[in-house]
């Protein structure tokens, strides 16, 4: 799978990731492990901070967000704004909670096993309709 | 000859734009850095997770309810071995990146430290423009 995101990339060419997660452990693993399938990743911890990050014209090829986070909004707040905003930009979110009737573009439940998000994360970087953002 | 693990640098700043921008640039340097968006995770990180940073690159005002000059004191007390950092203004920790790199495990910089200090204003600038507050968010659990 590694392989296949960095397949035909050039390094400037590199899809970048916004990772927001108020635990920094949880976000630590979960950057780290992006980053070792040759992402950029971009670390926010609540959804002000990715608003920031977004707002500031910084590349961005999906976002992946806790759903329970402080901060003005929370993780649904934070996927309306982005639908609102950026709508090609795929978001996925993660949550103990059960799965939100929410329209995104996945959702995973904590705790969710590496395989599952480098998987997802790697389907959705895929899909056609993103191959060339 | 086995290939030595690369250095970590463990970058302390509750500002998004800034914190990203000089951890991509010592990561281009061939760092591996560890983000932190306050003093608080910068010490949950160096209590639990076992990583021990030769370098932590730390906002002077950083956010959390640690002061940056007292986690200094208290990484100084339990981890004598990392080498802390301080910088205040934006051209500060610019210069600290361009330091680090020189001693970094890649013999060259990747790019003109003057360009990620460049980079840095140009987006802040632009989020001031659309209205977005680059201070982070004092709300907590």
């Amino acid at each position: 799978m590694q392989a296949l995101l960095a397949s035909g990339q050039e390094a400037s060419g590199k899809k970048t990731v916004l990772v927001v997660e108020d635990d920094v452990l949880l976000r630590y693993v979960l950057a780290e492990q992006l980053r070792d399938m040759c992402l950029i990743v971009v670390e926010a911890e609540h959804a002000d901070s990715a608003i920031t990050y977004l707002g500031s014209g910084g590349p961005c090829d999906l976002v992946v967000s806790d759903i329970q986070m402080p901060g003005s909004l929370d993780g649904l707040g934070l996927a309306r704004y982005v639908r609102d905003a950026f709508p090609q930009l795929p978001i996925i979110l993660v949550s103990g909670q059960a799965a939100p009737s929410d329209d995104v573009d996945g959702f995973l439940r904590k705790p969710y096993a590496e395989d599952e998000i480098t998987m997802l994360v790697a389907a959705i970087l895929q899909r056609p309709d993103l191959e060339n953002t | 000859m086995t290939e030595q693990p690369a250095q970590i640098v463990l970058v302390v700043d509750g500002e998004v734009l800034i914190r990203h921008e000089i951890a991509e640039y010592l990561r281009d340097c061939g760092y591996r850095v560890v983000e932190a968006a306050s003093t608080d995770e910068a010490w949950l990180l160096l209590e639990t997770s076992g990583l021990v940073p030769a370098f932590l690159l730390c906002s002077a005002v950083a956010p959390g309810n640690l002061n940056a000059f007292t986690l200094r004191q208290k990484i100084g007390a339990a981890l004598p071995d990392v080498d802390v950092i301080m910088a205040g203004s934006l051209d500060a920790k610019a210069e600290v990146a361009a330091d680090l790199c020189e001693q970094g495990p890649d013999l060259a910089r990747p790019y003109d430290p003057q360009l990620v200090l460049d980079r840095i204003r140009r987006v802040t600038a632009t989020s001031a423009r659309s209205g977005i507050s680059t201070k982070p968010s004092s709300d907590k659990k």
